[in-house]
Parts: structure tokens; sequence; C-alpha cells
């Protein structure tokens, strides 16, 4: 029998090792690196697919956002402000509240201008703030309502720096700063 | 003759032991693992042959399914979301710290004794959450400044921090103190106290509570459409007639 010639069976011995050695084991090394490389895959695209579909959501949610509602929060935070409509609205406001605006000025962007800070864990929360120096004129009634219109408007016009100074006659002289905000 | 088979010199077959003569094949140990170990290779050599096609089709599969999965992912979706999300965020953070200046006077109002006259007042908003006080006041007596404080201490809006710049002015009477020694003095019609008052409100203490009006919203500047833009001079055109 061929088989049981002793070079026969010394050369079947080296052809199974030569193939277990030159081809089973790399590609046993290879496989293992597929099927890394297929979980990687499989995991990243499960990881987009999850994206994707928690971006859809949001992108309904947004969708789903009544016209008026997004309408009143351009309105609070718009992209740039009109600084003659603010002023013209201080004016109208003055003009309602009975007091006599004695002048306002719009101070811009200042350099370095502060951002909305965040409390604690909160991450900050960056606006850009546009100030509005305003002189009033009014009794303290009055006054008082100027800074209650400037409360109960439709975007922010937040009193960061106010000074009261009375006269004998009971006239109050008003100077303040008041800041709006524009989105970034 | 008897006997004479016996003597035959024709050797005789014995039927008895008629042995099959079987020829034994010698199966060596050695031989026979390095038979299994060729075919075995032979085998593994197919089977990894056939799993690393099969891999190489599941890799290239996934790969295209990644591959769908980012085109079909929408980048400007994705901004105009985020851009949505800033902008709430932005809004809520004013919101959180929304405090009403209308709340702060009257709390102001509430702690100031009557004998006690506000002259100036200043408010600094130091901070999101904090507004500086300070209230320069004038009266009549020390006492009335002892009670002023005691208010101002009790008030759970305002957060007193201290009496600063506290001075005395006496006028002396129009004849002369020294001069009329017989002139009756009065005194604490002619002694003016005046104090500052420093204060610190957290914007918590006085909330926004008054809902929002629209006849002051300013337009917002946005691209205008020309739809937007043919609205709007019908309105004009509206109004003028």
């Amino acid at each position: 029998m061929i088989f049981n010639s002793f070079f026969t069976q010394i050369f079947m011995a080296a052809i199974a090792l030569g193939v277990i050695f030159t081809y089973v084991q790399p590609t046993f090394a290879k496989i293992g690196t597929l099927q890394e490389a297929i979980l990687q895959y499989q995991e990243e695209s499960s990881k987009v697919t999850q994206v994707t579909g928690g971006l859809n959501t949001l992108v309904n949610k947004v969708n789903d956002i009544p016209a008026s509602d997004l309408k009143a929060l351009l309105t609070y935070i718009p992209d740039s402000i009109d600084h003659v409509a603010i002023s013209r609205d201080i004016l109208s406001m003055s003009e309602i509240s009975g007091a006599y605006l004695e002048g306002v000025e719009y101070s811009g962007i200042l350099p370095g201008n502060k951002v909305a800070e965040g409390g604690g864990a909160r991450p900050k929360v960056e606006m850009v703030e546009h100030t509005f120096n305003i002189n009033l004129v009014g009794s303290y009634e009055q006054t008082k309502a100027f800074l209650s219109m400037l409360e109960q408007n439709n975007y922010p016009l937040e009193v960061h720096e106010l000074k009261i100074s009375s006269t004998e006659t009971g006239i109050i002289n008003s100077e303040m700063s008041v800041v709006t905000y524009s989105h970034i | 003759m008897p006997g004479s088979s016996n003597t035959s010199f024709i050797p005789k077959r014995n039927p008895a032991r008629n042995e099959r003569q079987t020829v034994k094949r010698h199966v060596f140990l050695g031989s026979f693992i390095i038979r299994i170990l060729f075919f075995a290779s032979l085998v593994a050599a197919a089977g990894v042959f056939a799993y690393e096609t099969k891999l190489s089709k599941n890799l290239d599969k996934e790969i295209v399914n990644l591959n769908t999965a980012i085109s079909s992912f929408n980048e400007a979706e994705m901004e105009r979301v985020l851009q949505m999300d800033l902008r709430l965020a932005q809004a809520r953070e004013r919101l959180t710290y929304s405090a009403s200046i209308v709340s702060l006077l009257k709390a102001i109002e509430k702690s100031t004794t009557g004998s006690n006259q506000i002259t100036q007042l200043s408010l600094d908003r130091t901070s999101d959450s904090v507004f500086e006080v300070e209230a320069e006041m004038k009266t009549g007596t020390f006492d009335s400044v002892l009670f002023q404080r005691e208010v101002l201490e009790s008030s759970d809006t305002l957060a007193f921090s201290e009496i600063d710049n506290l001075t005395l002015q006496n006028v002396p009477p129009e004849n002369g103190l020294y001069a009329a020694e017989n002139a009756q003095l009065t005194g604490t019609e002619k002694v003016t106290v005046t104090f500052k008052a420093i204060m610190s409100v957290d914007t918590e203490k006085v909330p926004h509570t008054a809902a929002p009006r629209d006849q002051f919203v300013a337009p917002v500047e946005v691209a205008p459409t020309e739809e937007a833009a043919s609205t709007e001079a019908e309105e004009v055109k509206t109004e003028e007639i």
C-alpha cells in the first residue's frame, strides 16, 4: 500500500503541518479580526440608527411646536435685535406710563460682554447682551408703572442698574441700564 | 498391505488441522495519527476557507448597512434641532433668573418705616441671582434709625447687610446757639440723621409674575420673504385707506 510507505507518511505529515501553519492558523487569526470588525460595525450601525431615530423624534418635536410659540420664542431671543424698534418701544412705554423719557441710548454690545451666568452645576448658555441706558423723569407711581411695563414686555428688558433720586418737588429722576438679549 | 499407507513418502493432509493462513496487517499508531492529521488539516482548511468567505460577506454587508445608516443621518436637521435646543436653553436661562424690580421696590416700601425717607436709591444687579441695593435715607432721630434697622433685619425679602455713612446734621437756631442763652432749643426739629442702608436681594425672592403683553413687541429681524413683504404692503395699504 502506498499509504504505508514511510516517505508517503512523512510527506503527508509535512503537508498537514504546512496547511495548518501556513493557512489554517493565519486564517483563524483573520477570522477573529473579521468577527471583531463585524461586531464593531454592528455596534456603530446600531449607534447611528439610534441617533437617527432620536434625531427623528426631536425633529418631530420641533415640527410640532406651534407657530405662535415659535414666534414668541423668536421674539424673546431673536437672532439679532433692532435697537431702533426697542428704543421706540421704550418711548411708548414711557408715554403710556405718563413718565417723561429724557433719553434712551443704545450702548451696543459691550466688549467682553458677560453672558448669562449659569448657577451651580448648570452649564453656561451664551447669549449676546445689548444694553440701553435710559433717563426717566416722573412721579414715583409713573416710574413704577414704567418699570412694570418693562417687565411685561414680550422680550426681556432686564433692569441691571437703577439709580433713583428724588427732588424736593416729589419728582423722581431715574437712570437705568436695561439689558436685552439676542441669540448667538 | 497393512500399514502401507503410513509409509508413503507423500505427506498426507490432516483434515482436522485445516488451518487458514491469514495475512497479518500491521497498523502502526504513528501512521494512523498522520493520516488523521492529514485529513483533518484538509477538512480544517476547507472549513476555515468557507467560514472566512462567509464572514467576509457579512462584513461587507455590515459596511453597507453602516454606510446606509450614515447616509440616512440628516446633518441639517441635526443643526436645526441643536439651534432650537440652544434657543430654548437661552430662553429658559433668562426666565429662570427673571426678577421683578417692581416687586423689589414694593419690598423696600414695605420695609421702610414712616419716619424714614428714602432720598436716593441705587440698585445693581451684580449677578443673575443677586441685586445689591443701597438706599440713602433721612430721618429725624437715632431712634428711627434703630427702628429702621430692626425692620430691615426682620424682612424676609431683603437680606440686610449694614447701615453705613451715618451722619448727624444739627442746624443751629437762627438767633445763634451761643448768643441766645435764653433761646429755647427744640433740637429735634432741626436734627437730620442721614444714613445709607445696604441690602442684597435674591432674584428668587422677587419673582417676575406679570403676564407678558403684546403691544411693545419689537419686530424680530428675519429675512423677509416675498410673501411676507407682499402681506406687509397690503396691510400698509389697508391702514392708509
